[in-house]
Parts: C-alpha cells; sequence; structure tokens
C-alpha cells in the first residue's frame, strides 16, 4: 500500500500552522502501535473492575492507598524539576561553555541513564541511611534519569541558532538573564518532553524504591500480591497510577501550550565560539566531578569493592557464578538487540506522524504511546502473562512475547528520540525528493531514514539500555530456564552472595559504558 | 532489513534453548534449586526449565494464569502462598507415603504440599552495641521504650508476615497492632533480611530481626573476620521463635504431573534432602535422619514454639494488619 | 508542449484564503517571474503548481496533461516530472554533489559520471565538484547544484523559490546569470517566485504580480513597469510618486507640471504616477521652459551610488514630500531650493470620489524588502 493516496500528499512542512493531513496508513500503523500498548492497561482494567466499581473503591479506600499516593506523587514532582535543572545544567556546561575534554564528560554524565537502576539501588541500599527512604528515593530519580533531560536539552541547545544569544547579550542582557529570557522559552518543549518521561518514570518505578525500602503505589502493589494473593488488589492499585499518569500527560500539554516538538528548519548553524573563561572553570569542572562522581564512580567502586572484598569462600562461589556469565550476556545482548530494532521499528511511524502532521489525532496518538509508562512493570508484566496464558497460549513463555512486553515498556523512549531527530530534518529535503520521482515510502527509505539516523541510533541504544536493566518483565515472561544478566545479578544479591552477583553486575555496567558511549556518538553529535 | 534477517536468527537461536520436558517455578535459593534440578536431570534425564522470581509474585502468576499454566512444580521458601494456592484449587494432591516420609506437622494438612527445608526466626545482634545477657527476652519486648532506634527489622520481607501471623494467634489483634505502631516508631526498615544482617553487623543497628540462615550465608560472605555480629534466640514459646517451612508443590493443571512428581519425590529424598544439608543454604532439613549444615546447631536445641501452619494459613490477616500500620 | 496553466486556482487555511481565483499561463520554454510581497500566496502557488499542497478548486495542466483538478484529481508530486529548486538549493547533506544531481535519475543513470558532469557543465560548474559535499560548496555553488538536481531528469518544467536570496551582491550576479543561462539552454519552462523586484525583471521574460492571491498583472517587464495595473502595483515594483491631479486630453495636470499620459482615461480628477527618474533638477529656472518648471526645497539626500535619490518639499502639493532621482554628482545640500522638470509620460487611475485617507499610503515609497 502506498502511504499517500491521491488526496493526501500534503507536504511534511508543518510551517504556518498549516498542518498536512496525515496518510490513512500511517495512521493505521500507528493505530496499531496504541492498541499494543493499550492492551495491558485494558487487562488490568478489566482485572480492577470485574467486581464492580464500588468494589474497586472500596479496595482503594481501604489500602491506604492515598498516603502511597501522596509519597509516589511527592517523590515525582520534587525529583522531576530537579532533574529538569540538573540535565539543563548539565546541558548547558557541556554546550555553551568552555570544558576540557568535553567528549569524555559527556558520556560520564550520560552513563547513570544506561546503567541498569536495579545495580544502582542496590549498591546506594548499601551506603547507610542517607541513601535510602524518601532522600534516596528522591536522589536515585535524580541521578538516574537526570542524563534523559541532559541528552535531549543538549540536543535542542546544539540546534538553537547562537545569534539570539549573542543578540540579547549585546544589548547589555546578563548571561543568566539571556538564558531565562532567550533561551529556556526555545529549550522548553525539549525540557518539559523529558521531564514527562522523567516524572512518569518516577511513578511506577520499583526496583529502586524496593531497594531503598520507599514505599509507593508501585512498591505496595507487592504487598498487595501477598496480602489478598490476587491481582485484582493491585490492578485497583493501578488505577491511581493510570490516573497520576493521565494528569502528568495532560499538564505537559498544557504547559507546552501550542509551540511543537518539530522545528523550523533552517540553515547552517555558524559553529560557537566558547569565551574560555578560567576563573569559572575549577566551579564547572567541580560540578561536573560531582555529578559524573554520584552518577557512575559511586556504584561502580561499590561493585569493584564487593568483588574484591569477599572472603576467600564468596570468592569461590562467585568464580563459580561466572561460568554462567558468557550464556547471560549472550542472552541479554540478543533480547536488547532484538526489543531495539523491534522498538525503533514501531517508534518510527508515531514520530513521523507527530513531526510531520501534528494534527490534534497525531498528538493523541501519539500521548497513548506514553500511556505505556501508566502502568508499574510488574502490573504489565502480570497483566501481559494473564491474556497470553489464556488467550495465545502458544505465544506464552516464548521470547517474541517478551520482547513484546519489553516494546510497550520502553517505546516512549524511542519515540522521543526519533521525535528529536525527525524535527530537525528539513522538511523541504523531502519535498524536494518527492519532485524528483520518489514515492512517499521512497522519500522515507532515501532521505529521512538516512537523516534520521543519529536519532534512530540513539533510540535503539536507550532500549537496549533499558532491557538490560529490566528485572520484573523478564522474570515474570522469560522462558523459563533463561537467565539474563539482570536475572543471575537478582538470583545472586537475594542470597546475599555480593560478590558471585559482581560479575554480572560489572558486566551490566561496562554494556552500559558502551551504550554511553554511542548514545553520545549519535545523539551528542554537533551538526 | 539486515536488522530484521539479525534478529530472526536471534530470536531463533534464544528459541532453540528451550524445550524442556519439566517447568519448576522457584521461589526458592536459585543457586540450591538449580543444583537440585542439575542432579534430578542427571539421574532421571528430565530436563528442567527453572523460572525464578519472588515466590510471592510466582504464586500470583500461576493464580493469573489458572488452569492454563505451563508450571508442573512450584517450589517456594514460605508456606503462606502453598497454602493460599491450595485454597484457590491450584495444587494436586501428593501421595501419602510421599507425605508420610516427614513429620506431619512439615506438610500440608490438606496434602497438596511437602516441606522441604526449615528455618527459624531469630535475634542478630550487634555485641558492640547490646551484651547478649541485655538483649530482650520476648519479640513483644521490641516495644519497649528502650529500644527506640536501635531496630532494624524488614517488614517486606516475607519472612517477616509469619511472625506477625504468629502474634496475632498468640496475643490477639489490639496487641500485635501496638506492637506493629511501636516498630513503626522505633525501628530503622530495611528492605530485606538481608539487609538487616548486613545492617547490625555494620553497626547502624543494635539488634535485627532475621531469619538465622542469612547471618550464615553472610559470613559465608565476608568470612569470620568480617562478623561482627552474633545470633541469639527467642526463648521457648515465645512468639520470635517461628519457624518456616520452605515448601514444593505439584500443580493441579501440571502438564507432567508424572515428571513433577518425580522432582519432589527427590527433593525430599535423603538424596536431595542431604544436598539442602551440605550446600551453602544453611536451612533445615525436613527429612528424619538427615543432619543439617555442620555449622548449624541441631534443630533440637532450639527454642521452638510451634504454630502449626494451618493456623498461620494463607497469612492475609496478618498482612493486611502490617499493612494498615504502615510499615509494608 | 509544455506550457503551464493554472485556471480558477483557490486554496484556503481554515477561513483564510490564500490563492484565490488565480489564473496564470506560463507560455512554453518561456521564462516567468511571479513577484509580490510576502503572504500573497508565491509559495502556496508553487508547492500547489509542484503538487504538494491539494488545492481547493481549479485546474493546473502541463502541456496537454492534467495535473490538478480541485479535490477530485491530484497527480503526486513524484509523477509530475516538474524540477523544484527550492530556497537556499537544500541539497541533500548525505549526499555528494554527483549523488544529489543524480538523485532524480532511474537507478542505472544515477552513476552516470559523463551525464551528470555535462549537467554540471550547464549550470556553470566542472567536474571537480563531482565529490563535493554540500557543506564544501558556497551558497552560490549550492544554488547551482540545486537547479542542475532539478533539471537532471529533464523536466519540462522547472519550479524556483527564491533562488538567489541570501546570496551577496556579486555572487548573487554571477548566478543568476549562470541559472538563467542554463534554463535557457535546456528550454524548459519556468517559474520562479521573488520578492525582489530587480530580480524578477532581469531573469523573466514575463512577470506575473500577485497580490492577495491572486495574479493582478502579467506582462513582459517594461510594460508592467511603465504601465502598472493599479497603484498598489506600481508602488510595489519601484519607487513612485502619486499626485493627485485632473485630466484634460490625454494629459495629466499636477501641481509638478503637465505630462502627456499612457493610455486613455476620460476627463476628470485622476491619480497620476510619475517614476522618480521622470523628475530633473535643476539649480535655475530654465528659461526655454518655463511653463514646466516648479520650485522645491531638498529635504535629504540618500546616496546610492551611480543615482541619488532625493527627497523634495514642493510648495501646493499633497502629499509633501516627492522622490526624485539624480543621476552622478549631486551638486545641492539638503535645504537649497531647485527647480523641477518632467519627462516621459505618466501612468494615470481614475481617482476615487473621496481624498486617499491615509497619506502615507499616497507618498512615494522604498519598495518592501525582506521576506
Amino acid at each position: 500500500m502506498s502511504l499517500a493516496s491521491p488526496a493526501l500528499t500534503d507536504s511534511p512542512t508543518a510551517r504556518k500552522g498549516r498542518i498536512p493531513t496525515p496518510p490513512a496508513a500511517l495512521i493505521a500503523v500507528c493505530a496499531l502501535v496504541d492498541l499494543l500498548v493499550l492492551i495491558p492497561i485494558g487487562i488490568t482494567l478489566h482485572e480492577a473492575l470485574k467486581d464492580g466499581v464500588p468494589h474497586a473503591a472500596h479496595l482503594l479506600a481501604s489500602t491506604g492507598s492515598w498516603n502511597l499516593i501522596g509519597n509516589t506523587v511527592e517523590v515525582a514532582l520534587i525529583a522531576t524539576p530537579l532533574c529538569g535543572i540538573l540535565g539543563t545544567v548539565e546541558a548547558w556546561l557541556i554546550e555553551r561553555t568552555a570544558i576540557p575534554l568535553k567528549a569524555v564528560w559527556s558520556v560520564l554524565l550520560v552513563a547513570p541513564l544506561t546503567m541498569p537502576l536495579f545495580v544502582t539501588s542496590y549498591t546506594w541500599a548499601h551506603l547507610g541511611p542517607l541513601f535510602q527512604g524518601e532522600p534516596g528515593a528522591i536522589g536515585i530519580i535524580v541521578v538516574s534519569y537526570s542524563p534523559l533531560v541532559f541528552l535531549l536539552v543538549s540536543a535542542a541547545l546544539r540546534g538553537l541558532d547562537h545569534a539570539l544569544e549573542e543578540v540579547a547579550q549585546s544589548m547589555g542582557s546578563s548571561p543568566l538573564k539571556t538564558f531565562f529570557s532567550v533561551v529556556l522559552p526555545q529549550l522548553w518543549p525539549a525540557l518539559l518532553g523529558s521531564m514527562l518521561l522523567v516524572g512518569l518514570d518516577a511513578l511506577v518505578e520499583f526496583d529502586a524504591f524496593v531497594a531503598l525500602s520507599f514505599q509507593t503505589v508501585s512498591t505496595s502493589i507487592y504487598a498487595q500480591y501477598q496480602t489478598s494473593f490476587s491481582s485484582s488488589g493491585a490492578a485497583v492499585l493501578s488505577i491511581s497510577s493510570i490516573l497520576c499518569c493521565l494528569i502528568l500527560l495532560a499538564g505537559e500539554r498544557l504547559l507546552r501550550g501550542n509551540r511543537n516538538y518539530t522545528r523550523l528548519a533552517h540553515g547552517a548553524l555558524r559553529p560557537i565560539q566558547l569565551s574560555p573563561s578560567m576563573r569559572t572553570l575549577p566551579i564547572r569542572l567541580g560540578l561536573l566531578i560531582i555529578f559524573a562522581g554520584v552518577g557512575i564512580a559511586l556504584p561502580i567502586a561499590t561493585l569493584i569493592y564487593w568483588f574484591t572484598s569477599g572472603s576467600s569462600l564468596a570468592l569461590n562461589l562467585a568464580s563459580l557464578s561466572i561460568q554462567a556469565l558468557p550464556a547471560s550476556t549472550l542472552t541479554s545482548l540478543m533480547l536488547g538487540v532484538s526489543t531495539a530494532a523491534c522498538t525503533v521499528l514501531l517508534a518510527f511511524p508515531v514520530a513521523l506522524l507527530i513531526t510531520r502532521h501534528p494534527t490534534f489525532l497525531a498528538n493523541m496518538m501519539e500521548r497513548t504511546v506514553f500511556l505505556a509508562f501508566a502502568l508499574p512493570d510488574l502490573v504489565a508484566a502480570i497483566a501481559i502473562s494473564s491474556g497470553a496464558s489464556t488467550v495465545t497460549p502458544w505465544l506464552y513463555e516464548t521470547v517474541p512475547l517478551l520482547i513484546y512486553a519489553y516494546v510497550i515498556l520502553y517505546i516512549p523512549l524511542a519515540v522521543v528520540a526519533l521525535r528529536t531527530s525527525l524535527g530537525q530534518i528539513e522538511p523541504r529535503l523531502e519535498d524536494v525528493a518527492r519532485t524528483l520521482g520518489s514515492t512517499p515510502l521512497g522519500v522515507i527509505r532515501r532521505i529521512t531514514i538516512p537523516l534520521a539516523r543519529p536519532g534512530i541510533g540513539a533510540a535503539a541504544v536507550l532500549v537496549f539500555a533499558f532491557v538490560l536493566g529490566d528485572l520484573s518483565t523478564t522474570q515474570v515472561l522469560s522462558p523459563p530456564g533463561m537467565t539474563t544478566l539482570g536475572t543471575e545479578f537478582w538470583s545472586n544479591s537475594s542470597t546475599v552472595a555480593f560478590a558471585a552477583a559482581a560479575p554480572f553486575a560489572l558486566a551490566l555496567a561496562l554494556l552500559a559504558g558502551i551504550a554511553a558511549i554511542l548514545l553520545m556518538r549519535w545523539f551528542g553529535k554537533r551538526r | 532489513m539486515t536488522a530484521i534477517a539479525v534478529m530472526g536468527i536471534l530470536l531463533a537461536a534464544c528459541n532453540s534453548s528451550a524445550g524442556p520436558v519439566l517447568t519448576l517455578y522457584n521461589g526458592q535459593h536459585t543457586e540450591l534449586t538449580a543444583a537440585l534440578a542439575d542432579r534430578f536431570t542427571a539421574e532421571s534425564h528430565i530436563a528442567v526449565a527453572i523460572r525464578s522470581n519472588d515466590g510471592v509474585v510466582l504464586a500470583d502468576q500461576l493464580l493469573s494464569e489458572g488452569s492454563h499454566s505451563p508450571a508442573d512444580v512450584y517450589f517456594t521458601e514460605n508456606s503462606p502462598e502453598l497454602m493460599n494456592l491450595e485454597d484457590h484449587h491450584l495444587l494436586a494432591k501428593l501421595p501419602a507415603r510421599l507425605l508420610s516420609s516427614v513429620p506431619s506437622e512439615d506438610v500440608s494438612p490438606g496434602g497438596e504440599w511437602i516441606g522441604v527445608a526449615l528455618r527459624i526466626s531469630c535475634m542478630v545482634y550487634n555485641p558492640s552495641l547490646v551484651t547478649s545477657h541485655n538483649l530482650p527476652r520476648s519479640l513483644l519486648d521490641l516495644a519497649e521504650s528502650k529500644w527506640d532506634g536501635k531496630i532494624a527489622i524488614a517488614p517486606t520481607d516475607s519472612d517477616f508476615v509469619p511472625l506477625v501471623g504468629a502474634m496475632l494467634h498468640a496475643d490477639g489483634p489490639a496487641a500485635t497492632r501496638s506492637w506493629l505502631a511501636a516498630m513503626k516508631s522505633h525501628a530503622h526498615l530495611y528492605q530485606n533480611d538481608e539487609s538487616v544482617t548486613n545492617a547490625v553487623n555494620d553497626g547502624e543497628a543494635a539488634i535485627g530481626i532475621i531469619n538465622q540462615y542469612y547471618w550464615y550465608r553472610l559470613r559465608l560472605e565476608v568470612g569470620t573476620q568480617g562478623m561482627h555480629s552474633s545470633l541469639a534466640y527467642f526463648p521457648n514459646h515465645d512468639v520470635g521463635s517461628v519457624i518456616n517451612i520452605s515448601g514444593i508443590a505439584l500443580l493441579a493443571h501440571a502438564p507432567h504431573p508424572g515428571a513433577g512428581l518425580a522432582f519432589i519425590r527427590f527433593v525430599v529424598s535423603s538424596e536431595g534432602q542431604k544436598m539442602l544439608a551440605s550446600g551453602d543454604d544453611f536451612e533445615y532439613p525436613v527429612l528424619p535422619g538427615v543432619a543439617p549444615n555442620a555449622a548449624l546447631p541441631p534443630l533440637s536445641t532450639l527454642p521452638t514454639d510451634r504454630i502449626p501452619v494451618t493456623e498461620l494459613g494463607n497469612d492475609e490477616a496478618a498482612a493486611t494488619l502490617l499493612q494498615t500500620s504502615g510499615l509494608s | 508542449m509544455s506550457e503551464l496553466r493554472c485556471s480558477g486556482l483557490t486554496k484556503a487555511y481554515g477561513s483564510r484564503e490564500v490563492i484565490s481565483n488565480l489564473d496564470l499561463t506560463v507560455p512554453d520554454g518561456s521564462i516567468v517571474a511571479i513577484v509580490g510581497p510576502s503572504g500573497s500566496g508565491k509559495t502556496t502557488l508553487l508547492r500547489s503548481i509542484l503538487g504538494l499542497v491539494a488545492i481547493d478548486r481549479g485546474t493546473i495542466h502541463l502541456g496537454d496533461s492534467e495535473l490538478t483538478h480541485g479535490r477530485t484529481r491530484l497527480v503526486p508530486p513524484h509523477r509530475r516530472a516538474i524540477g523544484y529548486v527550492p530556497q537556499e538549493g537544500a541539497l541533500f547533506p548525505h549526499h555528494t554533489v554527483l549523488e544529489n544531481v543524480g538523485f532524480g535519475l532511474p537507478r542505472k543513470e544515477r552513476k552516470d559520471v559523463t551525464r551528470i558532469d555535462h549537467i554540471l557543465s550547464i549550470v556553470g560548474l566542472n567536474a571537480n565538484y563531482r565529490n563535493r559535499r554540500p557543506h564544501e560548496l558556497s551558497g552560490g555553488e549550492q544554488r547551482r547544484v540545486a537547479l542542475a538536481r532539478a533539471l537532471a531528469p529533464s523536466p519540462s518544467c522547472v519550479v524556483l523559490d527564491e533562488p538567489f536570496t541570501g546570496l551577496d551582491a556579486s555572487l548573487r550576479q554571477t548566478t543568476r546569470t549562470a541559472v538563467a543561462a542554463a534554463l535557457r539552454a535546456t528550454h524548459a519552462t519556468a517559474v520562479f517566485v521573488t520578492h525582489d523586484q530587480q530580480e524578477a525583471f532581469s531573469l523573466g521574460d514575463y512577470i506575473g504580480i500577485l497580490r492577495n492571491g491572486t495574479i493582478s498583472q502579467f506582462g513582459q517587464p517594461e510594460d508592467v513597469y511603465r504601465e502598472p495595473a493599479d497603484p498598489e502595483t506600481a508602488q510595489f515594483l519601484g519607487e513612485t510618486n502619486i499626485l493627485t491631479g485632473t485630466i484634460t486630453k490625454n494629459h495629466a495636470n499636477t501641481a509638478l507640471g503637465k505630462l502627456p499620459i499612457l493610455g486613455h482615461l476620460a476627463d476628470g480628477p485622476a491619480h497620476i504616477l510619475i517614476r522618480p527618474e521622470q523628475l530633473h533638477l535643476h539649480g535655475s529656472a530654465r528659461p526655454d521652459d518655463a511653463g514646466m518648471q516648479v520650485h522645491g526645497r531638498i529635504l535629504s539626500i540618500t546616496f546610492f551610488g551611480a543615482h541619488s535619490l532625493i527627497s523634495l518639499a514642493v510648495n501646493g502639493i499633497y502629499p509633501k514630500q516627492i522622490l526624485a532621482h539624480h543621476q552622478g554628482h549631486v551638486p545641492w545640500d539638503a535645504g537649497e531650493d531647485v527647480f523641477i522638470s518632467l519627462t516621459g509620460r505618466a501612468a494615470c487611475f481614475p481617482a476615487p470620489a473621496r481624498t486617499p485617507a491615509d497619506p502615507e499610503g499616497a507618498i512615494g515609497r522604498t519598495p518592501q524588502q525582506g521576506g
């Protein structure tokens, strides 16, 4: 099927508020993606409401969940703006000030994002009370997710015309005032978009909060399984998490106003002349050292300490566990690569729709993808397990089903990375290609995909890293007998075999580091 | 296109590793289960595919799968999950001969699951913070204000619920509620018993409530020179001395009931029980005549207040109380 | 036969009509410049011709084939065979010059170096450019490659969008010459839009004035300049003095003097259009032509190199300032009085019943610049 029916060949340009009608085929593909995302939510809602709304309301009231919802919202409300500020400061330091070894710093700043959260949180949990409870919960969200803000805001900063800042400064505006009056308004869509992801993640974070003994809606869902031994209690609690998610999505839309993620194309940007201020360099370097130190050096150092300080017996056990390392590394890699490929494939049409045809419908369809973050991983995994075991038993406990679960859990990350990249492609390039005889699909193949390559790479690497860092979904949906680096780490760490767990964590950290380097190479490319 | 082709190959590779005969849902320590399964496979030529997760989550997964579950056998650390599955008619009755091979208090009253290993709740304490003769005489005494800020507990660990259940059974809801309230204000809360053991060993708290085997595992991990803590048991007949049963069951809808039963027989056979005792698990085998790990004191020397597992039931009342207290 | 015909084109975005019942015929092989202020619908017109925008009503024909018929028929852009040179060239940044130029060719011909070298030579570039990347080219070279890319598939019609915007003066001139030569060499029918009158005059065989979504005037450049269809068009095409006066016997009587008119207009009140170059300034009255002499005071002098633009206050004239060109050195200073004489013919339009309410709109005005 051609992507363009005759009446729908309108241009990808979204200039001057003229919004071209999206082709029906593109809408259909995106609708399919939305449907895939909505399936577990549907199953969960069905489970929650199967005994009627009053019963669900009663359950919700009786679990003391107001306190939990309060906790959850509090962490999201505190951690999200902190991430926004931290990520923007990091982006500013890297993109707008003269710093030696920029490439290295960029990778170190991104690495906490690709590092599996259950590893980071597990090391934090052993660092003492300061890193636990609410401060720990807020801290780990800020440390692990501010790189997301850093990535997207620095990409936006690179795309900004520096001339505007120079004009403002030449008119006597101080650098700080210039930032707030000229730069920030233009960064707003990228900043809000990344903060939305952080907020949604904070709402449903499970592994990290369990490790840090902080109770939120998603951690109490585990207690629900324990008390009622039925998923309906957990499903009812999930309703509150779905509602929080919807409120966040609406809030972001409201704050963003009419600003779109797409951006007007402009000619080549002049390279920026950075004035090397030696006076503030120690402060700036100091900040970077703190960010990278807490984010990446701390967990790695803890892991190495575990690995080297165990008793000889423990090290003996550890050397046994290392035998499982190659197989589980291979499984993790295969799962990560296949999921990344599938996710990018499905996220691409959604990102194309929202950047090329930003109609109301397109907005709604893109928003729907973000509902993937509405359910805690464990609830989503149990919902998929319950649906698949009864409806599609032939698919149950297979790798494709596991990959499906991963895809819908992490597709928002891919959409955001692709959206940024697709929005930066000069729309007229696609127009010219059409007039030179390329069909709409030909344009995607010959122009859009080659030019969106940095975004495609970044999306794939992000998803890959998050798959490595997944535990709940893998444990519920993987075929029995399959072990990944994550499940091996969990098996050993939950039996106090820290030294035996450490090699898996270090392997994860190594892969995370490689992912961070690739991410910066592709997404951090200077245009 | 290349990417899709590569993906296809990878998927095929992932799937080809499957194809086992017996599916085991495992909530026990993976290392122990893997060792048992390996030996079983070597002897019976029945391959075992293991899904490991938290026992509670696995139980819920079994419930949501219902009769469609691909699982044959469920092996877990605590009896309440087993009681619950039995209540939901998801377990198969085990042969009487098998059940009678272990003491009757270690099997389901309904005969649908059998105990595999035992462990006992106790205190871990840091001698530099509290001397052994100053230790509380009862779990209930921890509510006294002198312990404010000195206790470490893990209320979300599945080993904690049976303590609350025992207290509820012995002292009633009012006393239990006020004890939980005291814990909420007194105690440092940790994620699980491992963290509690670590915390006491590191001097973050004077006393921690754990199951005894975590202390031995920590000693194995850090070596004797790394231990700055000791174990102490509550007196006989105290609610603090609860025995937790790790048990195993055959699913009612098991696709391979014969193989499943064979595995269960193996686990409670003297061979399986000896493997358990000689490993690094530090649990007590249920089979009479099999000696526990040499590092452990004999079970008979330990103070116990055996509350029948039927009385503890599926823990729902205790867990609900725990939740309303704000501890979990 | 590749005459391009648009008739009755209408396109609205929401309630705003951007193109209103537009008719345009571009004769086969000719270059037509569409000139209009920003917001006049230039880009929408181009995109409709290319098939990138679906119109609401009207038809577009290229030669014998119907490309667009209202909402019922829309040949997609890739089947129109109309070349497109966008603003600033918009070369594919991930391709070399060779790949850019070969983009629209059938797969087998894309690497045909001799063919692509030939196309490059048409736009005045030699074979050394073949392997360069777009960012290694100057602005002018980028435009030429963009034209080569559009011409490569031998389209019967080429559409150019502001092809010389953003180039500096010297580059603009050479690029313009090269583009004109290339278009002539390939005999392609060409339409280009611009907001720059100079560009339109110098490059177009015909120019079309696009105002408020419709072609308000179409003709050869000199005719349009000399005989604009209305005062607004006149102002858009260059600095102009519009005076009120009366017509008697095909002569315009204004406060500046009397001039024969272009065309015919019935006797009566009229707006009379006099270009600054029709005014001549003298230091003293010329005795031979006393009847046509008026006296004015210089308000300001703007130096443009070859000529200067002088604004004057003339007694009894509303509007109060008039504009004159003076070739070469200006021997006066602001504040001095000079005598004014007129040459040539004046275009004139019947005056509306009342005098223009907007005095600014009636005085000589510099044509609009910028996008």
